[in-house]
């Protein structure tokens, strides 16, 4: 399932305190297609992600999943295609505090209605290797452990695009290599992962490179020192 | 979804402890309302008393009917007329019939003061001889213990034989009860079969009652109480709704405030608005539930408590047995699971419209709290408070209370809903030197809100009542202050004053003035109505007059106070038809306009328009004299200007203040913990903001004065709001006397207001205090985001 942004505008706040996160934005993701969207802080990383995946309205601009434009869509719509097609995982707080990890990996089919099997979240949870944590709550995981069961999660419903903001983040390095060896090995889903470590964005097909709300540059195959030496370019000071 | 909302409920019970208190001692007041209420309707006595036994009764007729604007109304007849002596004799000649004996009230009192009704022999109905035998002879009576042998009867002090004991009351010869009392009350018929002919005889001139109906013949002191005491608790019902409403309104707003990024992940992880809603909506009717078994369980001790307390002030049998029934729990607690899904919707509304990204983003800034909906319905609730507040003065005597109530209450809703306007400039007054307090107060504007509000609705209610309450006691005693002669007695009975009274009380060479009071009704109100004779109009009528002349109230004339001839536009010489407290109908001419103020009497009339005996006389004269003639007789003696007390339990006059305390119980005992509750919870829920002050080189008891700075001035300035509430209510009544010639009184609560905002602002300094002692005990770099 391709995403596809065409012209994409996004402002924060209103009147004076307007902040242009997004000026113009244009991007294919194809099908199958693990893209990597790096940028210094500011460069409207996150809200590109927010708006691909309908948690945000876009101010002008069309988004396209899968042939259909979010714009068109009601609340529940974008809801149900949150359950059913889409997969989030965020850089922290991702699970329900209250509920245990195999609680949380349901959540979105019980969400849409559907009873889940123990089995089956069992299952996500060992596809994962926490197998033996099925029943401890996030507050006795720890911030590795959590990230994955927000994969699970994510993975659970099958999902055709999954987005997954700075998944890394918060992790040390064993753990984020797990975590990026996980998304490493989906063939058959979309990904698109934000992320500002050089690291983590080798790992995918295309690394695109967003500054002050544009995509500012693009590089197949990445490796670790090209990723880099690029971002070194964007964030040196003009004129330099 | 309700297993969802158990879970998250479970990790999030502190947030909420504040609906669950308020739900919880709402459901043992409601339950144990409707407990006090059946044990108060159960024990007032259904069907005939005295007329159990006669199966027909044939009394005057018993309902009013009016014809207003062509429509016919009826309504029950407080003080019947006397039935014909032609007619009951008529009746008695039937051939039909096979018994028929009269009924007479025989009005006598024991020189000790206690009234008492004797009764004919023949209409003992079913009472019993004790011991001794019946009275034949005019000089004897049966009487109950205690009674003694001399009474004061309308036709003078005398000394009877008691050759017969009887459970209770006092009963004449046949004879003597004719000589005491002509007036034949009600006629006692045999057999049932008889009705038929007798209705045929009597048409219209009487009503002939039979089965259920008999009761109407009857006074019904005992269920006219329990529909008092049936309106007190409805009254409490009504005030709990609204304050526990805006308790947990504001628990739930504060809390899916508090639950924003937990919510915008649902709605990442693809939960539809409706979900969110319904989630919000299933927690609060958890929380009911908790609240309602919480609440049974106290209504078990609570339920005989406030039946005690309701029989204390006269309105139900002092025996009262409240027992639990099987309706009031699923009443009580179905009332406060309506309270808490009405105060949750909003908060289920707005959490359903998280955005998820916007919730996601770090925002701990209040921004555009001020929505389209929040003018919409803010503004005219306050214009709606206004009306309301500017009708109570020329308003009926028994709607006043409900009407300070309604304008309290959409006062309070405008305020409310306009809170994130006017709160921040109020902590602004209150703080000029504090940045932090006013910025704080300004990006917590919800917060500061949920804390404010319950200190509003207290004071809000509390001191509008009072005033109003207060004011018309004031009011009262300044009217008769002004009306009546300073150096006036008032000699009362507590069921009328005999002829013989007024003549000892004329020998004693003092001025005597006769007065009654009754109800006059027009088409569509009541007014209270005194009668004067000639003796009592320069005693008891010193005021001036606008219009007209008091010195010409004779034979069919009325003299309007100021505030009634408003309300009728009538002025001096126009007529006025009105129907009297026996049913008859009068017209009467208007010979003056008094500018009586705002008193308890609206309108009055001579002595002879209003029919039953003489309530009360005005005497001015030797006082000594005048004290030994009300002792010998068991009369009560007053100064004159004093407000005399209205004897009837369920008058207006005796139930506003009740009706207060009521209120003024149930919000404060509701603010109290809503305070304590949003004053704790605010704190602990901030305790990542404080700690960055600590980190920023606070100490630690620095933070805890800060937050208890904050907690006073949020206290106060939900003071401020209520008081104006109170000043917006207090105005209406200023402007309604104001239009008014004669006195009137508007009494400032100032001391209720100041010690209600007192307690308020110890609460809730002492949970803040308590909570960010507690939050801010780890190291700050531990608690801090």
């Amino acid at each position: 399932m391709s995403v596809e942004l065409d012209g994409v505008i996004k402002r924060h706040g209103r009147g004076a305190a307007a902040v242009v996160a997004l000026d113009g934005v244009s991007a294919r993701f194809d099908a199958g297609s693990f893209t990597a969207i790096m940028g210094p802080s500011g460069s409207g990383k996150s809200t590109l992600l927010q708006c691909a995946a309908g948690l945000d309205d876009v101010d002008a601009g069309e988004v396209v999943v899968d042939g259909v434009a979010l714009g068109g869509l009601r609340e529940a719509a974008r809801a149900r295609l949150r359950r059913e097609r889409v997969g989030f995982v965020f850089q922290a707080f991702n699970l329900l505090p209250a509920l245990t990890a195999e609680q949380n990996v349901a959540l979105p089919l019980r969400l849409a209605g559907r009873r889940v099997p123990k089995r089956q979240a069992r299952e996500a949870l060992a596809r994962v290797g926490l197998a033996d944590r099925a029943r401890h709550r996030p507050s006795e995981l720890s911030g590795g452990q959590q990230q994955r069961v927000a994969i699970a999660r994510a993975l659970l419903i099958r999902p055709k695009v999954l987005f997954a903001d700075e998944p890394t983040g918060a992790l040390d390095s064993a753990s984020a290599r797990e975590a990026l060896a996980l998304l490493r090995g989906l063939r058959e889903q979309t990904i698109v992962m934000v992320t500002h470590d050089p690291v983590a964005a080798a790992h995918a097909d295309r690394v695109l490179f967003l500054a002050d709300g544009r995509i500012v540059g693009e590089l197949d195959d990445p490796t670790p020192a090209a990723v880099a030496a690029t971002m070194t370019r964007l964030e040196a000071p003009r004129g330099r | 979804m309700l297993r969802l909302a158990a879970l998250t409920l479970r990790g999030r019970w502190p947030a909420l402890a504040g609906a669950f208190a308020a739900l919880a001692v709402g459901a043992a007041l409601a339950i144990s309302a409707v407990q006090v209420l059946a044990a108060a309707s159960g024990a007032a006595p259904s069907g005939p008393q005295r007329y159990r036994t006669v199966p027909v009764v044939v009394t005057a007729p018993v309902a009013l009917r009016r014809t207003i604007a062509g429509e016919v109304e009826s309504e029950p007849n407080p003080r019947r007329g006397a039935l014909s002596p032609a007619l009951a004799a008529r009746i008695a000649a039937l051939p039909r019939v096979r018994r028929a004996v009269v009924d007479r009230a025989v009005h006598v009192r024991t020189p000790a003061g206690a009234s008492l009704v004797g009764r004919p022999w023949s209409a003992r109905f079913g009472a019993r001889l004790l011991a001794g035998r019946a009275p034949a002879a005019p000089g004897e009576i049966a009487a109950a213990h205690g009674v003694g042998d001399v009474l004061v009867t309308p036709a003078g002090i005398a000394r009877y034989r008691v050759v017969g004991t009887v459970a209770e009351g006092v009963f004449f010869s046949d004879a003597e009860a004719a000589r005491l009392a002509p007036r034949i009350d009600a006629l006692a018929v045999w057999p049932r079969s008889a009705a038929r002919s007798v209705r045929d005889v009597a048409g219209r001139r009487a009503s002939v009652l039979t089965g259920a109906a008999r009761t109407d013949a009857e006074p019904s002191a005992a269920r006219d109480a329990a529909a008092a005491a049936g309106v007190l608790l409805s009254l409490m019902a009504m005030t709990l709704g609204f304050v526990a409403t805006f308790v947990v309104a504001s628990s739930f707003a504060f809390a899916v405030a508090l639950r924003r990024r937990e919510l915008a992940l649902l709605r990442a992880v693809g939960a539809s608005p409706r979900q969110i809603r319904r989630l919000v909506l299933r927690e609060a009717a958890l929380v009911a539930l908790a609240g309602g078994l919480a609440g049974a369980a106290a209504s078990l001790l609570v339920a005989p408590l406030l039946g005690r307390w309701i029989a204390s002030k006269g309105l139900a049998p002092d025996d009262l047995d409240v027992s639990p029934t099987p309706l009031s729990l699923p009443l009580g607690a179905g009332f406060m699971l309506a309270v808490a899904l009405a105060g949750a919707w909003l908060a289920a509304r707005r959490a359903a419209r998280t955005r998820p990204a916007e919730a996601l983003r770090d925002a701990v800034v209040d921004r555009g709290v001020m929505t389209v909906s929040r003018w919409l319905v803010g503004v005219p609730s306050l214009a709606g408070a206004v009306a309301l507040a500017l009708a109570t003065v020329s308003a009926e005597a028994d709607a006043q209370l409900p009407l300070t109530f309604g304008a309290a209450t959409l006062a309070i809703l405008g305020l409310a809903l306009l809170a994130p306007l006017v709160v921040p400039p109020l902590v602004a007054l209150l703080a000029p030197r504090s940045v932090l307090i006013r910025r704080h107060a300004r990006a917590g504007v919800r917060r500061t809100a949920a804390t404010a509000a319950p200190v509003l609705v207290a004071v809000g209610l509390a001191g509008s009542l009072a005033a109003l309450v207060n004011s018309i006691s004031a009011s009262d005693a300044a009217a008769t202050r002004a009306r009546v002669d300073p150096g006036a007695l008032v000699v009362s009975a507590d069921s009328g004053l005999f002829r013989g009274d007024l003549a000892a009380l004329r020998a004693t060479g003092a001025a005597v003035g006769v007065t009654a009071e009754g109800d006059l009704r027009t088409g569509a109100s009541v007014y209270r109505a005194l009668g004067v004779d000639a003796g009592a109009i320069p005693l008891v009528l010193r005021v001036r007059a606008l219009e007209g002349s008091p010195a010409a109230l004779r034979g069919r004339t009325i003299a309007l106070g100021e505030l009634a001839a408003r309300a009728l536009r009538k002025g001096a010489g126009d007529r006025l038809r009105v129907w009297l407290p026996d049913g008859r109908r009068a017209r009467l001419r208007v010979v003056a306009v008094l500018a009586d103020g705002f008193g308890p009497v609206s309108v009055y009339v001579p002595r002879g328009v209003l029919p039953g005996p003489a309530t009360a006389a005005y005497v001015r004269g030797h006082e000594a004299a005048v004290r030994a003639v009300a002792r010998a007789r068991g009369l009560q003696v007053a100064g004159g200007t004093a407000t005399r007390a209205v004897a009837d339990v369920t008058d207006s006059s005796n139930m506003n203040p009740l009706a207060l305390l009521v209120i003024l119980g149930v919000a404060t005992l509701y603010v109290a913990i809503a305070l304590a509750a949003t004053a704790a919870i605010a704190t602990v829920a901030r305790a990542g903001e404080l700690a960055l002050l600590r980190l920023a080189g606070a100490t630690r008891a620095q933070v805890v004065r800060l937050v208890a700075l904050e907690a006073l001035v949020t206290t106060i300035v939900g003071g401020l709001l209520g008081c104006a509430v109170t000043a917006l209510v207090v105005g209406g009544l200023r402007r309604g006397l104001d239009g008014l010639e004669g006195p009137g009184a508007v009494a400032l609560p100032w001391g209720l207001v100041a010690a209600l905002i007192a307690g308020f602002a110890a609460i809730a300094i002492t949970a803040a205090a308590l909570a960010a002692h507690r939050s801010q005990r780890p190291a700050p770099h531990l608690v801090a985001p």
